[in-house]
């Protein structure tokens, strides 16, 4: 009897320790909404990367794969014109505790920290440099600037991505991003269909294109992509309201958009996963965020395909502390994707240097009103930064940017007119009335 | 029917209740426009099948893109090549060969070669079909008026030394 009362229970506890195990080999690591997200005590606070950056040796007191957890993913939505993408953006963003990272505007490289609009003096400005946002693009979609503002739009579109991925890296908090560089070329594609671009720079564009995307190297784990009809989004477009929108944004123009998405869901589906929706009504996004919660965005084999390849590669701290780095700094990026390609083909992209000078000139005497560049100016409250602001790739007094355009480039630009003259003295507000 | 009055009473007073309770904006609706999932595959709609376009003739004389100069009559021979009496004895004896008739020659002073403006005055070194069928089937696309020589097969007759001294056969040479 001691015999058989020892084998029962030794029977029993086989049968519990194999349903212990069972339990846990059936556990799945997936996105969840932001209430059900649990992180460990020990989880490090989000490096505050827009005030220190990120360096290489700050990666000796700050690891990165410790600020990973399950809702560290960069979700992507697409769509056409009007297709409703930031309404359901934001709430994603909203349900499942991300950041959403609108569609990147014109509107944020034009107002500068000071609080200055460029927009306000291009009167003063040479022709060139008067770059149109959105709304000057749709009153005069045909200008010669159309092909300028695309490329800053692309440019802009590329530093955006990094923003997210210096963001997921030094935080851990996931990303809603609108539309990213691999989905540009759906506009370059309507305005060449329409001729507002030339066919030079249409060359030009996936030139740049095919070289600068392999440097963002990382593929959104989740691409949401709406598919609405031309004829909603027309709708959609007329309710907004804009006159100059509704003129330009027509039913060509959009099916060509359509199309174009067609290709870049191909281009997605080798990387990312994808989800599509019906959006002719909006949808609700609860479904959404139960589609995400039922997707396994961890899963990376390695002879399956290419789907996560680039998040699941990587294998040590020195490599996470050198993409985190790479993707913070942003300088290495910009000058693998964008240096030292010409641009002597591209009438379009034409700059005459005397415009360059001009342009300094006006920004040295009407718009900053000082010799100095961004974040030097002492009598707008600027701090005078010494010896600590060490950082490659810029020169401004912060360690990071958000867009290279919107001040970063200003030191970088020169001319001769004004390498010689810094209080701009031969500065000449005739100049736009002149033919040159 | 007891069972379904039941029922409606518990749904009446659930939705009485519902105004009793705290957290209003909380509460779980019914809710219509539900996302509609798309298949991707759907959307990147395959190309349609392509279907084949009969044609009355063969247009390939047409649509080639051979010059005028060269579309005029031209007459081919349709033949197996013979067989060589050098090394090569049996080599290229087994396909199909066109030779097209010759056009103008003339004689080259310097070197003494002759020269032909004619592109496909050696078209037969290098066109080979398996068939005589895939050789007629060129010649009538190209519009060739064609003559088909039948291959002249050799008859082997067989022979052996010790027939000569078969008993009953009448292959007995004399002794003379």
């Amino acid at each position: 009897m001691p015999g058989s009362m020892s084998k029962l229970g030794g029977l029993a506890t086989g049968l519990l320790a194999c349903s212990r195990s069972g339990a846990l080999s059936n556990q799945v690591r997936g996105v969840v909404h932001k209430s059900l997200l649990r992180l460990p005590s020990e989880h490090p606070e989000p490096w505050d990367y827009k005030h220190n950056g990120f360096n290489y040796i700050d990666g000796l007191k700050d690891d990165t794969r410790s600020h990973f957890h399950q809702n560290s993913k960069l979700i992507v939505v697409e769509g056409n014109i009007g297709s409703g993408k930031t309404t359901l953006a934001k709430q994603l963003a909203d349900q499942l505790g991300f950041v959403h990272f609108p569609e990147f505007r014109m509107d944020d490289i034009l107002v500068d920290r000071y609080g200055n609009d460029l927009r306000n003096y291009y009167n003063k400005f040479p022709a060139r440099y008067r770059l149109p946002d959105i709304s000057m693009f749709y009153k005069n979609p045909s200008g010669e600037l159309s092909a300028a503002m695309q490329d800053r739009i692309f440019n802009c579109r590329f530093d955006q991505y990094l923003n997210a991925l210096a963001h997921i890296l030094n935080t851990g908090q996931g990303v809603v991003l609108e539309r990213t560089p691999h989905s540009d070329f759906v506009f370059a594609n309507a305005m060449r269909d329409k001729n507002y671009i030339g066919h030079e720079y249409f060359k030009h564009y996936y030139f740049v294109r095919k070289n600068a995307l392999p440097q963002l190297h990382f593929w959104p784990h989740l691409v949401v992509y709406l598919n609405t009809p031309t004829n909603k989004c027309l709708e959609n477009i007329k309710r907004r309201g804009n006159t100059d929108e509704i003129a330009t944004v027509d039913e060509r123009y959009l099916k060509t958009i359509e199309e174009s998405y067609k290709d870049s869901l191909r281009e997605y589906r080798n990387h990312s996963k994808i989800l599509a929706y019906d959006w002719t009504k909006p949808g609700d996004t609860d479904a959404v965020v139960e589609d995400i919660e039922r997707l396994d965005l961890d899963f990376f084999e390695w002879h399956s395909g290419d789907v996560m390849e680039e998040w699941n590669t990587i294998v040590d701290s020195v490599g996470w502390n050198g993409w985190r780095q790479y993707v913070t700094n942003k300088y290495d990026a910009r000058m693998l994707a964008f240096d030292g390609i010409p641009k002597h083909e591209v009438g379009e992209l034409y700059t005459n240097p005397r415009d360059t000078g001009h342009f300094l000139h006006v920004m040295r005497k009407e718009v900053l009103k000082s010799p100095y560049g961004y974040g030097y100016i002492a009598k707008n409250g600027d701090h005078q930064a010494g010896l600590n602001a060490w950082h490659t790739g810029h020169h401004l007094p912060e360690p990071w940017y958000e867009y290279y355009f919107r001040e970063a480039y200003y030191d970088d630009l020169t001319s001769h007119e004004t390498s010689l003259d810094l209080d701009s003295d031969s500065y000449d507000p005739d100049y736009v009335h002149h033919h040159h | 029917m007891l069972r379904a009055g039941a029922s409606r009473c518990l749904s009446a007073g659930n939705t009485a209740f519902r105004c009793l309770s705290t957290g209003k904006d909380n509460l779980p609706v019914t809710r219509s426009h539900d996302a509609k999932k798309v298949e991707l595959n759907d959307i990147l709609d395959k190309p349609s099948q392509k279907t084949p376009v009969k044609v009355s003739s063969d247009e390939t004389m047409d649509i080639g893109g051979v010059p005028l100069d060269h579309q005029d009559a031209r007459t081919a021979r349709i033949f197996r090549p013979a067989r060589e009496t050098t090394q090569s004895a049996w080599g290229n004896t087994k396909s199909w060969t066109i030779e097209l008739d010759n056009r103008q020659r003339w004689e080259n002073p310097l070197m003494g070669w002759s020269g032909t403006a004619d592109p496909l005055s050696n078209v037969g070194m290098d066109l080979k079909f398996a068939t005589k069928e895939d050789a007629i089937a060129f010649c009538e696309k190209n519009r060739w008026e064609f003559d088909v020589e039948e291959p002249h097969e050799r008859k082997i007759k067989p022979k052996n030394y010790g027939q000569n001294f078969s008993w009953n056969r009448r292959t007995r040479i004399g002794t003379k």
